[in-house]
C-alpha cells in the first residue's frame, strides 16, 4: 500500500517519503522495520554457523595433524 | 507570627492552588509503584526509585519565594536540584541506558544460542508487537490528541511502540533520542511495569494461541561443548555486522557486545563482576530515581499517559503473540516440531520469559524440559530488541529529516 502511495508521488526518493500520508509512512516503517530485524539476525546466525564450520574445521584438522604425529 | 505562619503552611496552600491537587494523585502513584516493588516484588530495584522519586519531584518548596517542585527537571525549579543534574548528566546524554547495557552483556550469556542458532529468529518474530503498537499509536494519536504535528506523532508513537521490546533502556534510548522527556515517565514506567508482569501477561496470550498437544511438544537439546574462540569472536563480528548495517545501534549493540566481550575474554574476571554486579546496581538506582524526576503531575496526569500504559500492554501481548505464531507458521513445513511457545521468549525480559515458558511446559508434561531452547530464544530477543531500536531510529529519522 505505501508503494501505491510512493509511486502516486513520482519517485522513491527520501523526499517522496516524507511527502507521504502519516498512515503510508507508518506502514512503511512497519514494513521496512520487520524486514530489517529479520535480515539482521540473519547474518547474526550466518555469522554463528560460520564460526561453528570454521572451529570445527580446526578441531578436526588439529586432531589428524595430533593423529599423524603419532 | 502570621507571616511565620503562612510560611509554616505554604506547602498546604500549594496543594489549592490551581491544578496543584495533581501532585496528590502522584504521591499515590509513587506509593503504588513502591508497594508493587516491596509487597509484589515486581522489578524492584526500578519501581522502588521510581516511585520515590515521583513524589519527590511533586512535592512542594518554596524557591525564591515561588512556589514550584523540588528538583524540577523540566524547568520548573529555580536552580538545578539534584535530579536534574543527574538527568542532564545520566538521561539526556544517554549515558545511563548505555551503561546498562555493559552491564548487561557482561550478564548474558550466549551459549544456548550457539547450541540452537535457529532460535534467532525467534528473536526477530517477537518484534512484530513494536511495529503493530507503532502503527496503531500513529492511528491513535491524531484522535486522543487533535491537532499534533505529523513529526511529534512518528517520534511518540516509535517510542510507544518500543515498550514491547521488554528492554527498558532501549525503550528509554529511543524515547531520549526523540527528546521525549515529559513522556519519559510513563513510557519508562510501562516498559519496567509490564517486563515484571510477563508471567502475568504471557501466559493467557500463550495459552488462547496454541492447543495442549502443541504445549507438549518435545525439543531436542544438543549438550555441545562451544569453543571459547566461538565466545570471543562473536560480540565483536555483531558489533562490526551492526555498525555497518544500522548504525543507528551501535551505542546499544556495541556497549552490550563490549560487556560481553569482557565477560568472555576470560582475563577480566574482576571487570565482568564489576559489570555485572556493582555498576548494574549504580545505574540501576541512578536510572530509576532520574525517570521518577520525569513524573511531572502536570506532565504524567495526561490522557496521552493513559494511552501510554494501555498501548504499552497492547505492544507486549502482539509481541507474545508474534513469536508463538511465527512458531506455529514454521511448524507448517518442520518436520520435527516446535513447541510454538518458544516463540513467546523471542522477547527481551531475560530470563524471565523463558522461565515461564519452562513452567507453562512443565504444567503440561512434568518431564517436558525446554528451558534452554527457551533461554536460546530470550537471549535472541535482547540482540532483536536493540536492532528493532536502532532500525525504528533509523527509519523516524529518515522520515522527519527535513528534506
Amino acid at each position: 500500500m505505501f508503494l501505491h502511495a510512493l509511486q502516486s508521488t513520482g519517485d522513491f526518493s527520501i523526499q517522496s517519503l516524507q511527502k507521504m500520508d502519516l498512515w503510508a509512512q507508518g506502514l512503511f516503517v512497519v514494513v521496512i522495520g520487520l524486514i530489517g530485524v529479520f535480515l539482521v539476525l540473519t547474518l547474526f546466525f550466518f555469522t554463528i554457523v560460520i564460526m561453528q564450520k570454521i572451529a570445527e574445521a580446526a578441531k578436526k584438522s588439529k586432531t589428524v595433524k595430533a593423529d599423524a604425529a603419532e | 507570627m502570621i507571616e511565620v505562619l503562612k510560611e509554616i503552611l505554604n506547602g498546604f496552600v500549594y496543594f489549592g492552588q490551581g491544578d496543584n491537587w495533581k501532585a496528590l494523585i502522584m504521591y499515590l502513584i509513587g506509593g503504588l509503584l513502591i508497594y508493587l516493588a516491596i509487597k509484589k516484588e515486581y522489578e524492584p530495584a526500578l519501581l522502588l526509585p521510581i516511585g520515590f522519586g515521583a513524589i519527590l519531584v511533586n512535592l512542594p518548596l518554596s524557591i525564591a519565594g515561588e512556589p514550584t517542585t523540588i528538583a524540577g527537571v523540566l524547568d520548573t525549579a529555580a536552580e538545578s536540584g539534584f535530579l536534574k543534574i543527574l538527568f542532564d548528566a545520566g538521561i539526556a546524554t544517554e549515558l545511563f541506558p548505555i551503561l546498562i547495557f555493559v552491564a548487561i552483556g557482561a550478564m548474558i550469556d550466549f551459549t544456548p544460542l550457539f547450541k540452537n542458532p535457529y532460535m534467532i529468529f525467534f528473536g526477530a518474530a517477537a518484534q512484530f508487537g513494536i511495529f503493530v503498537t507503532f502503527f496503531v499509536t500513529l492511528m491513535l494519536l491524531p484522535l486522543v490528541v487533535p491537532g499534533m504535528d505529523n513529526t511529534y506523532a512518528l517520534k511518540l508513537a516509535s517510542a510507544i511502540g518500543i515498550i514491547g521490546a521488554a528492554d527498558g533502556p532501549t525503550t528509554l534510548f529511543v524515547a531520549n533520542h526523540f527528546k521525549l522527556a515529559e513522556y519519559l515517565g510513563p513510557i519508562s514506567v510501562a516498559a519496567y511495569s509490564y517486563m515484571s508482569l510477563v508471567p502475568i501477561i504471557q501466559p493467557p496470550v500463550i495459552k488462547l494461541l496454541t492447543s495442549k498437544k502443541e504445549r507438549m511438544i518435545r525439543m531436542d537439546y544438543h549438550e555441545e561443548p562451544v569453543s571459547k574462540s566461538i565466545k570471543v569472536v562473536f560480540p565483536i563480528l555483531v558489533t562490526i555486522i551492526a555498525g555497518v548495517i544500522v548504525p543507528m545501534s551501535v551505542p546499544l549493540v556495541g556497549s552490550l557486545m563490549f560487556g560481553n566481550l569482557i565477560r568472555e575474554s576470560g582475563v577480566l574476571e574482576n571487570l565482568s563482576q564489576t559489570a555485572q554486579h556493582e555498576l548494574a546496581n549504580l545505574i540501576t538506582l541512578l536510572l530509576g530515581i532520574t525517570i521518577g524526576s520525569t513524573m511531572v503531575a502536570d506532565k504524567f496526569i495526561d490522557p496521552v499517559t493513559g494511552m501510554i500504559l494501555l498501548l504499552g500492554l497492547f505492544a507486549f501481548v502482539f509481541d507474545t503473540a508474534g513469536g508463538v505464531i511465527f512458531a506455529k507458521i514454521l511448524n507448517i513445513f518442520l518436520k520435527k516440531k516446535i513447541n510454538p511457545m518458544i516463540g513467546a521468549a523471542g522477547i527481551s525480559a531475560f530470563p524471565m520469559s523463558a522461565r515461564v515458558i519452562q513452567k507453562m511446559a512443565k504444567k503440561e508434561d512434568p518431564t517436558n524440559f525446554i528451558l534452554m531452547q527457551a533461554i536460546s530464544a530470550n537471549v535472541a530477543g535482547q540482540l532483536g530488541s536493540i536492532v528493532a531500536g536502532g532500525l525504528v531510529i533509523a527509519l523516524i529519522d529518515m522520515l522527519i529529516k527535513v528534506g
